[in-house]
């Protein structure tokens, strides 16, 4: 009786790009981060609370339902893409969301066996 | 601080400087009083400069104006370049046109979030306080009420009865009747059944109910009503007007405002079955009022001689009514819309205040949406109005004179009349595409939908296939009247596939998909198709076009839904 084999590939050097904005602005997230190379992402709903209770009648004008976007990135084209998406996401505006990043042990996925083969040679 | 000062090439012109402050000198000192314990910390409010407070209101209104700007300006352009191509006199008036065109966006935007903001959150906490404060039997009567109100405010169908003056009495004395003496009946009986219709809603919000055998069995009536209708050929002349006053009757504040009622219901209650989470109720309010209307139909004929009718309109037609000053645009626009919106939110909130003795946080915001939901119906309305009164009454008699073998006047013609046909159908299919998707009340539904599947169904995958049956289904509408045909025969044959259909497809789409039908024909749609509908229309005045649309995208929504399954399916996300 012959046990098949299944490998594991783990991916070292992986970092969590999480972005939270506005509900409707998720999609704009996830387009500046493949823009700047990264290869998925990860949203979410979610509600939230910040800034908004601050402004006063301006709170109006920030959405309390958010959109969390999870962007699993390469650390060495983390800082590409972090400043991508803030720039892309207006965060340096008031009410318009939060990001940061968050070190990874290890990740593991689907990896195509040709791309695993050329690292190993 | 750790101060690192780097400078980036640039972003879009603009150079970028990053630098990196710790936290904790950001972070507020926190206090403790004698015994130890946290002092609540309360964070003062944030002053912004001009430039941020430019900033943040800027990606605000552009976040929001530029959704229906996309949908609404290409369709304008379209129906000027349609016009120059076709019309003989080209169109005239562009700068009333640009005017109304940027009127509707702008009333779209503030309606959009003048519901989302205040009426919506208003009949969600009404719907989540009700059934805690008091028993079912004090439920219904106000549910009743809520239902029928919104129905008689409803501003959308009223152009049903205004398009009345195109009927005689002697061709069809009782869709004459129903839209001239007794239109009061017309409107009460619709406003009734939709009244039951939410009642009947709040049960199945209350049980839970599965949706299916609701939908179903509200669907019979008006099927079989139908049926028996064509053995007496009064009744039948009154059914395209029953069926669409089934799609027009719920507006879209009546629309969420139902829907967040039963939101709030369903949360409140909390029964097992949420599959739909209060969706689905909405085709309700839109089959009955068939069903009302129909019957109300029967009971005429067998009550009301022909010869008497004819008799009360010779009266009236002796006499010529100059339209009061409320009557005249934008008066009237201003009227309804301010109807629509007001003597509904004054009653719920009047509902909390004395009734429930509730205290709403956060009311400020509540009027601000409903605020800002007026002048948003007004600027809708008035600039429709405002770019078809032109375009749309040339069009229309461009129709008259190109189509109906009576209506010839002897000019001739730069095309020949195939091209000029398929024009029209192209016409009619981007109207009932674009129109729809421009429509607030499926805006609504689809981020009710994408809320309630967490993001999985996106807002845009019920809307675009709901637009592009609506679209298929305002070209079949259009040959079918432009031979003269009735659209109630065809409504038939496509009332029994949907229903097959609904007892194949996973429930939740069923709610989706009849509920969609019941929300687009809406007041983007409404004066567009009317325009259409009574050029080509003729003694048929072009009534059934909007039940066509309506069922046509169920019928979309609903094969979306079988051909998805397993991808998309929702039974996998509730």
């Amino acid at each position: 009786m012959t046990t098949s084999e299944r490998t594991i590939t783990f991916l070292t050097d992986v970092q969590l790009i999480t972005c939270i904005v506005q509900s409707g602005l998720g999609d704009i997230i996830v387009k500046a981060a493949r823009e700047a190379g990264a290869q998925g992402a990860t949203i979410f709903f979610a509600r939230g609370s910040g800034v908004r209770e601050r402004l006063g009648v301006l709170g109006v004008a920030v959405e309390v339902e958010k959109e969390v976007v999870n962007i699993v990135v390469a650390s060495d084209q983390m800082e590409a893409v972090f400043d991508h998406v803030y720039l892309t996401g207006q965060l340096d505006t008031p009410g318009m969301g939060f990001m940061y990043v968050t070190p990874l042990e290890k990740a593991a996925t689907y990896i195509p066996k040709e791309v695993v083969d050329r690292l190993e040679q | 601080m750790n101060r690192g000062n780097r400078l980036y090439s640039s972003f879009g012109g603009v150079s970028i400087v990053s630098r990196h402050v710790s936290y904790n000198l950001l972070s507020p000192r926190i206090r403790r009083d004698i015994k130890g314990r946290i002092v609540p910390y309360v964070a003062p409010e944030v002053k912004l400069n001009f430039k941020d407070g430019y900033r943040l209101l800027k990606s605000y209104v552009a976040n929001r104006f530029w959704g229906p700007f996309k949908v609404v300006v290409p369709v304008a352009v379209f129906l000027v370049v349609f016009q120059s191509i076709f019309l003989q006199p080209p169109v005239r008036d562009l700068g009333n046109m640009a005017l109304g065109v940027c009127a509707v966006v702008v009333g779209l935007m503030l309606l959009l979030e003048g519901l989302r903001m205040g009426v919506s959150p208003m009949g969600e906490i009404l719907g989540n306080t009700l059934p805690k404060k008091w028993p079912m039997m004090g439920v219904l009567p106000v549910v009743f009420m809520l239902g029928l109100g919104s129905a008689l405010t409803e501003p959308t169908w009223r152009v049903l009865l205004n398009s009345g003056d195109r009927v005689t009495a002697e061709a069809t004395p009782y869709l004459y009747a129903l839209l001239h003496g007794w239109s009061e009946w017309l409107i009460l009986v619709s406003g009734i059944s939709v009244g039951l219709a939410w009642v009947l809603a709040t049960l199945q919000w209350f049980h839970g109910w599965h949706l299916k055998p609701v939908i179903m069995s509200a669907a019979v009536p008006p099927f079989v009503l139908t049926v028996l209708a064509w053995f007496f050929p009064h009744v039948k002349e009154v059914a395209a007007l029953a069926w669409d006053m089934g799609a027009l009757v719920l507006g879209p504040v009546g629309m969420t405002v139902m829907l967040a009622l039963g939101r709030g219901m369903v949360s409140a209650v909390g029964r097992g079955n949420e599959t739909a989470q209060g969706l689905g109720m909405i085709a309700l309010a839109a089959m009955l009022p068939v069903t009302g209307v129909l019957g109300l139909a029967f009971i005429m004929v067998a009550s009301v001689p022909v010869s008497s009718i004819v008799a009360d309109a010779a009266v009236i037609g002796t006499q010529i009514i100059e339209p009061p000053w409320y009557a005249v645009t934008p008066w009237i626009e201003l009227g309804l819309a301010v109807g629509a919106v007001v003597p509904l939110m004054i009653f719920i909130m009047l509902l909390f205040r004395f009734i429930l003795q509730e205290q709403v946080r956060g009311v400020g915001i509540l009027v601000y949406g409903v605020v800002l939901s007026i002048p948003g119906l007004i600027l809708l309305n008035v600039g429709m109005t405002l770019s078809l009164s032109y375009s749309g009454s040339e069009l229309h008699s461009w129709l008259i004179t190109r189509l109906s073998p009576a209506g010839v006047d002897g000019t001739v013609s730069r095309f020949a009349p195939g091209v000029e046909v398929a024009g029209i159908f192209v016409l009619a299919w981007v109207i009932g595409f674009a129109a729809t998707l421009a429509e607030p009340g499926l805006n609504i539904l689809g981020s009710h939908v994408e809320r309630h599947s967490h993001g999985v169904l996106r807002a845009r995958t019920l809307r675009f296939p709901v637009a592009f049956g609506a679209g298929c289904s305002s070209v079949a509408g259009v040959g079918i009247l432009l031979p003269g045909l009735d659209p109630v025969a065809f409504l038939l044959p496509l009332w029994l596939l949907l229903l097959l259909l609904t007892w194949m497809a996973p429930e939740g789409w069923i709610a989706m998909a009849w509920d969609s039908g019941g929300v687009i024909p809406g007041p983007v749609t409404v004066p567009l198709m009317l325009a259409l509908g009574t050029g080509l229309g003729g003694g048929m005045l072009g009534l059934g076009l909007f039940a066509l649309m309506a069922l046509g995208s169920i019928l979309a929504l609903l094969l979306v839904g079988l051909w998805g399954r397993g991808t998309i399916g929702w039974s996998e996300i509730s």
